[in-house]
């Protein structure tokens, strides 16, 4: 099942859950009505925690319910804030022949999160030379998850979203305050959604592939199954670090050789098998400009960017 | 007012050394959560004040000794910290610099810090002011900054140091490494954070020690920076940075005592499973690196053969 959370037009309209079909959106608040004085973020987490029980009736509303066009709702993003946000650090190979690195990971301001159709807006700060777009396959967590191990790293597992994780750059594509990670937890810098595709319908979370387009020129194309550390040991890894809850999530890292710039005006999209597509704008204050399409600077890992500085 | 949680979650005001029961006044709304119910009392804090004065005043109280306190904020949205933000006594100052830390890692006063397995040079305590957020706050201006603190309390930035190799990023997020406490002292009785001293010693041995006015990039230029990348929302926790002179291991039995005048006093106790074992002493090679700008903390140190 692929689960939302949506508007209905007009002001004042109240959040609510959705079921995203073939035909349009299906509303499934007539299964979760003691939701309705719930903030968004909480009726996710109670749906993740009630799938199992509410599972046959949200996949009757489906079934009778005639879906609504999707140019009639608004959709949300999925978990609008959630607890945590972890963010891996560098975690695909990217065509390099190179010793493994060990995993890492970050936090990623939780507060930043923008859904379908919004808007990221680039910070007024000059320091950062420029924003790039990396997009990510994300973990959505059942908890509490704490100390779970690789070989049971489904129980913790809810479901599969998408993530932007925009990022400001210090020089190249280090983030910005290089260590601190702060250059990535800018308001709006965390696009998520379009929906949260349960765990039962994506059998290996390591064989998707992620797109991403910047006013319709293709950027980031890759496959999952680049993945240097797998779903599995990102579970472990985090869970043994922290306890994760209901609702927090994992990006699982870009590949970089896709990367580009954002910059103001501009229509992006991500789209992930199985989870589904997403548009975001953006919008500089400053109107900032850099030179479009994909980034080839010295410390690019794009196969044309390689190619031409003399490497395999 | 100095504001604190108890036993089951009730909220209390401390009277010198009696907790005052207020939880009437709050009035919990149903499906509240302790962090909510603190939320709460804090975007409501200028007409739940009459209420609170006149419990002060006639309410009868426990004694403290005889209640279980709880973090005052049980489960911030976000923890924010700056880094590398005091003098270190000889007026350093380097570039602003702040990070996130785990929610999930707040510690209740007298809980235990439980060290994790990974391999690390040292565990270090770093005792922080802490600001817990009053007002959303986004582009805030250094002239409004304290503005948009509800009031303070004791942190401490437990640490985790590794060498450069392990890369760790979450050294500083591991559950449990986030003590806070023992109360939110509101704005009104900290007219002047800067005046403030922070204090920490471990099993009564003197550690950390410094005067808040050391801090290089005030507290008002701490929140106008961080709120220029990201809103801070009413519970969120500042932690504002320490003076690296004085820290030191925490390791397996140990207790650890913060205090901050005009606050009150922490107290946390500290486990290790696999009883790795330091000099137990101030880590003086970490203190000198920082201040001489040498090097991070920690990473000369290794535990004992």
């Amino acid at each position: 099942m692929r689960l939302a959370l949506f508007q209905r037009p007009g002001t004042g309209q109240a959040i609510g859950p959705g079921a995203l079909t073939d035909g349009g959106l299906v509303d499934l608040s007539p299964a979760t009505a003691r939701l309705r004085a719930f903030p968004p973020q909480a009726q996710m987490q109670w749906i993740i925690d009630h799938f199992e029980q509410l599972r046959s009736s949200f996949e009757k509303l489906v079934a009778d319910r005639l879906p609504i066009p999707f140019d009639t709702v608004r959709l949300r993003p999925p978990l609008p804030r959630p607890g945590k946000i972890l963010c891996c650090i560098g975690n695909y190979w990217e065509h390099a022949q190179r010793d493994p690195r060990p995993l890492n990971m970050f936090l990623k301001n939780p507060d930043a999160v923008i859904g379908p159709g919004d808007t990221v807006v680039l910070p007024e700060f000059t320091d950062p030379w420029v924003f790039q777009h990396e997009a990510e396959l994300a973990i959505v967590i059942r908890g509490p998850a704490k100390r779970v191990a690789q070989a049971d790293w489904r129980k913790a597992v809810f479901g599969y979203t998408g993530i932007v994780d925009v990022s400001a750059r210090g020089q190249g594509r280090s983030t910005w305050r290089q260590g601190s990670w702060m250059g990535k937890s800018f308001d709006t810098f965390a696009p998520i959604g379009p929906c949260i595709t349960t765990a039962d319908e994506i059998e290996d979370p390591n064989t998707l592939w992620v797109k991403f387009w910047n006013n319709g020129d293709l950027r980031h194309d890759y496959v999952t199954d680049d993945m240097e550390h797998r779903v599995p040991e990102l579970i472990e890894f985090a869970t043994t670090i922290m306890t994760l809850s209901s609702g927090d999530v994992i990006a699982c890292g870009t590949n970089h050789e896709g990367l580009g710039p954002l910059q103001d005006g501009e229509l992006c999209e991500i789209e992930i098998e199985k989870i589904g597509r997403m548009a975001i704008r953006v919008h500089d204050p400053l109107k900032r400009e850099w030179e479009r399409g994909i980034y080839l600077g010295a410390d690019s890992t794009n196969p044309e960017a390689r190619r031409a500085r003399g490497e395999a | 007012m100095k504001i604190v949680l108890f036993n089951d979650y009730r909220v209390g005001l401390l009277r010198d050394d009696q907790v005052v029961d207020v939880s009437d006044v709050v009035k919990p709304v149903a499906g509240s959560t302790p962090q909510s119910t603190i939320e709460g009392l804090i975007t409501n804090f200028q007409s739940l004040k009459a209420g609170f004065q006149g419990a002060l005043d006639k309410g009868s109280g426990v004694p403290l000794s005889s209640v279980q306190l709880h973090a005052p904020v049980p489960k911030p949205g976000k923890i924010v910290c700056m880094g590398g933000n005091f003098g270190e006594g000889v007026g350093k100052k380097g570039e602003m610099w702040g990070f996130l830390k785990s929610p999930e890692a707040v510690l209740d006063p007298g809980g235990t810090v439980v060290l994790p397995p990974h391999d690390a040079n040292i565990f270090h305590h770093e005792a922080e002011l802490v600001a817990v957020m009053g007002h959303t706050a986004k582009h805030v201006k250094k002239e409004d900054a304290l503005k948009s603190v509800f009031g303070y309390t004791c942190g401490v930035d437990v640490s985790g140091r590794f060498p450069p190799s392990a890369r760790q990023q979450f050294a500083k997020s591991f559950d449990t490494f986030a003590p806070i406490g023992p109360c939110i002292a509101t704005w009104e009785d900290v007219p002047d954070p800067h005046a403030l001293h922070v204090r920490l010693w471990v099993d009564g041995q003197p550690r950390q020690d410094y005067p808040m006015n050391d801090i290089a990039h005030s507290i008002e230029e701490s929140i106008e920076w961080m709120t220029n990348i990201l809103t801070l929302q009413p519970g969120d926790l500042f932690f504002l940075g320490t003076n690296h002179q004085g820290i030191g291991p925490l390791q397996d039995g140990e207790h650890a005592e913060i205090e901050i005048d005009g606050i009150g006093r922490l107290g946390f106790n500290v486990s290790d499973p696999l009883k790795r074992r330091w000099p137990k002493q101030i880590d003086q090679d970490s203190a000198d690196d920082v201040r001489l700008g040498k090097g991070g903390p920690g990473m000369r140190a290794r535990p004992l053969a």
